[in-house]
């Protein structure tokens, strides 16, 4: 992750805007399926919206073992993100809650000085 | 939620400012002593809740350092220096990748905010990082209101005379004569005001602004509207369709009457530096409410004496506001 930039938290409507920015973007949602090969997963963002997690080869570990996660990847597309890290967030979040966190955080009075 | 503080207690008046990654990076100091600011707030201890990115000994094993984001900027190095005093419970079960919670206070190291930890824990219910931002949002709303409300609220006087026969009102007394109260009258007139058993005849003449009842040197511009006492809340919600407003009005357990006390004290505060005098209290709202005796606008005064909304200056009949 870069050391002087953020990695802002976004759902799937907002992963678009930042196709290309340089830095990575962190999604917390529930995951919903492995790929047969786990070369990918699909969660469930915030909003509802579905985004598939390009998982690192092996030997890497994707390091995914709880029902919610925060991925912190770069956006490869409007609807996929490239794996780098894994939090686990355990098996209850209330993903109403975090999207309503996120949308705030994306208000014009805290944008650019609290997030 | 309760915050975990660990082996030390706070010190009575102190406060934990929850704050962002991109809050405590921001901060400024006047000089290298001096308290951190954000946003002309000063900080003393914070908080923060974020990712454990990487954990990295001290460079003389004194300590361990530890380097978190929370995605509203870079990185934050916090640096907790005593392993002496480290909970057993906590020993090993930080670990890269999760989410903690940092309790501490700034230092700048070569141009850079550090965070000097005070307590470090990990999050065991994951709604407390998005609780974090919310209560962070929270704190920054309350203390920009406190400070916008602050300035409003501070005492704007034009030093301009507004001295012109036009603002000349007819009162009329008992015995029928005509007196005119006009702008030219000095503080002495006010002074030397009927007794109040001759008010309602006065002020039932008076149709006109209030002018006249002031200082004429000085011409008060109320800084808020008068109808509303000066702390009612109407800052607008964070977002119109959701959120509830942020504040409440503190006056709301007040009767209208002493409602209406608070607002005309509040608003003449500045041309009273010695204290708004009664008789400008009942000149005022005695018109406007029909409250037609000394003895109810004093008695409201003495339950917000007693409740700590007012209190009298150089004697019983000049009163101010408590801060």
């Amino acid at each position: 992750m870069s050391d002087d930039q953020g990695s802002p938290r976004v759902n799937s409507a907002r992963l678009k805007n930042y196709l290309g920015a340089g830095h990575p973007v962190r999604v917390t949602g529930k995951v919903l399926n492995f790929s047969d090969d786990e070369t990918h997963l699909l969660m469930e963002a915030p909003d509802g919206g579905k985004i598939k997690v390009l998982l690192p080869p092996p030997p890497q570990t994707h390091g995914v073992t709880d029902t919610f996660v925060e991925i912190v990847g770069t956006v490869v597309d409007a609807s996929t993100i490239k794996h780098m890290v894994c939090i686990n967030m355990g098996s209850d979040l209330d993903l109403n809650l975090v999207n309503q966190a996120i949308e705030l955080s994306f208000d014009s009075k805290f944008r650019g000085r609290l997030f | 939620m309760s915050y975990y503080t660990g082996s030390q207690s706070l010190p009575a008046g102190r406060s934990i400012y929850p704050a962002t990654v991109q809050q405590l990076l921001r901060a400024r100091q006047k000089h290298t002593q001096s308290k951190f600011y954000i946003d002309g707030m000063e900080l003393d201890m914070v908080t923060c809740v974020a990712h454990l990115v990487q954990i990295g000994p001290y460079h003389d094993n004194s300590g361990r350092a530890y380097f978190v984001e929370d995605g509203s900027a870079g990185r934050l190095r916090v640096s907790q220096f005593s392993w002496s005093e480290s909970n057993p419970l906590l020993e090993g079960s930080l670990k890269e990748h999760i989410y903690v919670r940092v309790m501490g206070r700034l230092k700048n190291f070569n141009g850079k905010n550090q965070l000097i930890a005070v307590h470090i824990r990990p999050v065991l219910d994951m709604h407390e990082p998005f609780f974090h931002c919310l209560e962070a949002m929270v704190a920054f709303v309350s203390r920009q209101k406190r400070i916008s409300l602050s300035a409003h609220t501070a005492p704007t006087m034009s030093r301009s005379p507004r001295v012109t026969q036009q603002h000349t009102t007819p009162m009329q007394t008992d015995s029928g004569t005509d007196g005119y109260f006009t702008p030219q009258a000095s503080w002495a007139d006010f002074e030397n005001m009927p007794e109040l058993g001759e008010i309602d005849r006065l002020t039932l003449l008076d149709h006109h602004s209030d002018e006249h009842l002031h200082n004429p040197e000085f011409v008060q511009e109320p800084s808020l509207p008068s109808q509303s006492p000066p702390l009612s809340s109407t800052s607008p919600p964070l977002e119109a369709n959701n959120l509830p407003s942020l504040l409440r009005d503190p006056y709301s357990a007040l009767s209208s009457l002493q409602r209406d006390i608070i607002i005309k004290i509040q608003e003449n505060a500045p041309l009273f530096p010695t204290g708004v005098p009664i008789k400008a209290l009942y000149m005022r709202i005695g018109r406007s409410t029909d409250c037609d005796s000394e003895l109810k606008i004093r008695q409201a005064i003495e339950e917000m004496m007693e409740d700590g909304l007012l209190y009298s200056t150089i004697d019983e009949n000049h009163f101010k506001m408590k801060d």
